[in-house]
């Protein structure tokens, strides 16, 4: 594979941003042929295309799978046997770092990890430095005991029958919860009597999906059936006269006699009956909010005046309405379409049905279980695509947690301000700009370069480059092994550190060219009379090739 | 209070209706035993005092009760008659929810503070980070106090009012109260009928001070109304409650002081520790007693004499006069 941009283009990066040329634009991808009106029966899993770039292929598993980079030694290996690919990418999914990548996929759909929460850290007396960490708690508890259940290779309906969930410090001392020991994010069970269900009784979910007198929880019901088992009602096609909204009682008139209107209701309102526990009289109280209230689940029937049922059938509550979930026939291929989509980055299309239908199938002979699926996605020809050609012509960016994650493997360096993580944050951040989702107002990852883009990538290797400096000045820089501050131009350990950085960076070999403009640029920052904005420059520049910000 | 009486090996109560005027006087020592604590408190027969100062059951049974041989498709661990009792009689243990309390204990607590914290009125905003009097005492949140008189349809009505609160105030001593939710109150103070009427919703609690349910906690959403005439006080109640971990949907609790002695017609579930919601009604023909029933299967008869508890209930809705400043 050859790398997309001539030698000189590294300068231009650190000069202007990119310009157009820097990336390809995206292209959609070529019509496929066109889908069978219904997947076969039996979908049997394609074979895997061919893997003709070991290094790149294993590059973007390891980001897609653990947020990180590969080792040098890991690229080696995969270059020599692009056949052994598939056994490092089967690695990558027993390592620890899997959990919080798959906390990272999951918010994009979930959408929990939101900066503005109906209660804030100053409801419970935090500091203002506690406020990010307040929120990206609070939003991932339901994303945190998704992913315990996958990685502890617990069926996927456990997410929905569980009576534990996971929490931190912070969590077990504003929530009603018993929690075990330890740092960070531990098992954890609430104690206000709320029913065993796994997500379905997550305050981190129902803080995110709050609701109104006149919403009744239908917010939270369209959400769940979206997430579970991917019944999008606002994805319907309705056509109705609609009664004002500011007519209150027409509105609930409308919804319980309207034809078209209970085309959605019919099914909506029900589910929205299950989820009166959750039903605060203050939607701002954190008292209110952080308790289970079993002796209001039988709200429902003056509220909504109808009866819990999930696809017609009545359910008795909570943990009932787990069961009835986990039994959904949708279940199954609405997970397969959501960790596919993660994987992907893009929305499926009826180019993907059968791709969709053999990973379905896959994932429910494996017993629903994620990793295996995980596997299984890695080897459809859909996430292989374009690995091998340099990006384009659809080229994945490297996502915000990924630019986060990889900045922090690499240099130690975690962009933050007043307490807020500048890629992980909106109010006091860049994190859409990155390319990340906000869960209200941005709710897919960028897939294609914007200026946004550029400018945070270009701001976020800058600060990491001068994190990384002191490092790098002492020889302690493992990116660039062999040498420091005294290392002078015509030191044959200069060529090889900038060679070595470009490969692990890039899983791209690079030619004596690429290696000889870092040494042009090296020396015109700086050079041997000013290392410090020498190294400065170069490892800015070098965390800005297009080639590391993509996958 | 004692349930009374036993529950036969059917699920049928063998010696129904104890005089029901002792019930309530049963009733009443257990309510009054667990006031706030000032010294040791004696808890009522069949309650201790715990080292939270609070009377607790002796042998609140909440979970499942043996099955009677009914026969009957019920699912395993489901109660009968005598463990519905027991939640209720749990639920009844420290008094029932009166916003005569909250609202003495929140103009008492406002005005331990300062002219700056919370303020010369009772009404405070401490939203963002709580205030901190002289006297010891902290304020934060949002407590909209309203306490006046107003003139509607020709009448006077005083109305206390706490809406949409979200606060805490803490005393020097750890005393603590604190409240999520709404607590309206509004009565005719001139005529002869005088009605009422309340809201009492959201979460509140209070440690070291404050009635029994108070400090166990409460998350409730009562709608309350009454009548206060010369001949006859009114109160009917609908809404759910949870004191603790015991929890209640009343449907209709409809209580007169010149009926059946005080003993109310009463509609109500109460919910098990698996969930399930069972039904008791009662005050058919005056009687303390009636049916308890899961999802329509008969489970027994419970007889459970709310008279005492209900005419304390409803002094604890009679706010007549403007209070503080």
């Amino acid at each position: 594979m050859s790398r997309p941009l001539p030698t000189g283009a590294l300068a231009v990066v650190l000069a202007a941003g990119c310009d157009d040329s820097t990336f390809a634009p995206p292209v959609e991808p070529a019509a496929s042929p066109a889908a069978p009106a219904a997947p076969p029966a039996v979908e049997v899993p394609p074979a895997p295309p061919p893997i003709t770039d070991g290094p790149r292929l294993l590059r973007r598993a390891a980001l897609d799978l653990t947020g990180r980079l590969p080792t040098v030694a890991e690229l080696d290996a995969a270059e020599a046997d692009p056949a052994g690919v598939d056994a490092q990418i089967a690695a990558l999914l027993e390592r620890p770092e899997l959990e919080a990548r798959l906390v990272a996929l999951l918010s994009v759909p979930w959408a929990t990890r939101v900066d503005d929460l109906p209660v804030g850290h100053y409801d419970f007396l935090l500091p203002d430095e506690d406020a990010d960490r307040f929120a990206r708690e609070v939003g991932e508890e339901p994303l945190r005991l998704m992913a315990r259940v996958a990685v502890d290779d617990r069926p996927w309906t456990d997410i929905l029958r569980v009576d534990w969930t996971l929490a931190t410090p912070l969590l077990a001392e504003i929530w009603p919860l018993d929690r075990e020991a330890g740092d960070g994010w531990q098992l954890a069970r609430y104690t206000d009597d709320r029913p065993a269900a796994g997500v379905l009784v997550s305050n981190g979910f129902f803080w995110r999906y709050s609701t109104t007198a006149f919403n009744q929880n239908r917010t939270r019901a369209a959400a769940l059936a979206r997430l579970l088992v991917c019944d999008d009602y606002l994805a319907r096609e309705v056509s109705f006269e609609s009664p004002s909204l500011a007519d209150e009682g027409a509105t609930r008139e409308a919804v319980r006699t309207d034809p078209v209107c209970l085309q959605c209701h019919a099914a909506l309102d029900p589910l929205a009956a299950h989820f009166y526990g959750f039903w605060p009289y203050d939607i701002y109280d954190p008292l209110e909010l952080s308790r289970y209230h079993p002796e209001r689940e039988l709200l429902y029937e003056d509220l909504l005046g109808v009866s819990p049922a999930w696809a017609g059938s009545p359910t008795t509550g909570l943990a009932a309405l787990g069961d009835a979930i986990a039994a959904d026939p949708r279940l199954p291929g609405c997970a397969a379409r959501t960790f596919t989509e993660a994987l992907l980055g893009r929305p499926l299309d009826d180019a993907d049905r059968s791709t969709l239908a053999a990973l379905t199938g896959a994932f429910e002979a494996e017993g629903l279980r994620v990793r295996p699926l995980l596997l299984e996605i890695t080897r459809t020809a859909a996430w292989r695509a374009d690995a091998a050609e340099g990006g384009a012509p659809d080229p994945r960016l490297l996502g915000a947690d990924q630019l986060r994650s990889t900045l922090a493997q690499l240099t130690g360096f975690r962009w933050t301000w007043m307490g807020y993580d500048q890629l992980d944050n909106d109010v006091y951040g860049f994190r859409t700009l990155a390319g990340g989702v906000d869960g209200v107002e941005i709710t897919r990852p960028l897939r294609s370069p914007s200026v946004g883009f550029v400018l945070t990538a270009r701001a976020a290797a800058e600060g990491a480059a001068a994190a990384a400096l002191p490092a790098l000045l002492a020889g302690e820089l493992d990116l660039l092994p062999g040498v420091h501050g005294g290392t002078r131009a015509d030191d044959p350990a200069l060529r090889a550190a900038l060679g070595h950085a470009l490969w692990q960076l890039t899983a791209v070999r690079p030619t004596e060219a690429d290696v000889d403009g870092l040494l042009a640029l090296w020396s015109a920052a700086g050079g041997d009379a000013a290392p410090e904005v020498a190294w400065a420059a170069t490892l800015s520049a070098l965390l800005q090739d297009p080639l590391f910000l993509t996958r | 209070m004692e349930l009374s009486p036993a529950v036969g090996h059917h699920g049928r109560v063998l010696d129904p209706a104890p005089p029901p005027r002792a019930a309530a006087a049963a009733l009443l020592g257990a309510l009054g035993a667990c006031a706030p604590p000032a010294g040791a408190p004696a808890c009522g027969a069949g309650a201790h005092l715990e080292a939270d100062g609070l009377c607790h059951l002796d042998s609140v049974d909440t979970g499942a009760a043996p099955r009677p041989d009914t026969g009957d498709p019920l699912p395993d661990g489901a109660l009968d008659a005598a463990g519905v009792g027991a939640l209720l009689d749990g639920l009844l243990l420290h008094g029932l929810p009166r916003v005569r309390d909250v609202a003495e204990l929140f103009v008492g607590m406002t005005l331990e503070g300062d002219p700056t914290c919370p303020g010369l009125d009772l009404a405070f905003i401490a939203s963002e980070s709580a205030c901190h009097a002289a006297t010891g005492w902290t304020y934060f949140g949002h407590a909209p106090w309203r306490d006046e008189l107003q003139d509607a349809d020709g009448h006077v009505w005083h109305w206390t009012n706490l809406p949409l609160a979200s606060f805490w105030i803490e005393g020097p001593a750890g005393e603590r109260l604190e409240g999520g939710g709404s607590m309206m109150h509004a009565q005719q103070v001139d005529g002869d009928e005088l009605p009422w009427f309340a809201g009492f919703m959201g979460t509140w609690r209070s440690t070291g001070v404050g009635p029994g349910w108070l400090q166990r906690g409460v998350s409730l959403g009562w709608a309350v109304e009454g009548t206060r005439g010369p001949a006859e006080r009114t109160l009917r109640i609908h809404g759910p409650i949870g004191v603790g971990h015991l929890y209640a949907q009343i449907d209709t609790l409809d209580w007169s002081s010149a009926r059946c002695g005080g003993v109310p017609e009463v509609d109500l579930r109460a919910r098990d520790a698996a969930g399930r919601w069972y039904r008791w009604t009662s005050g058919e023909g005056c009687s303390p007693c009636g049916p308890v029933t899961l999802d329509g299967v008969d489970r027994g008869e419970l007889c459970l004499d709310l008279s005492g508890a209900v005419a304390e209930l409803e002094v604890g809705y009679d706010l007549p006069e403007v209070t503080g400043p």
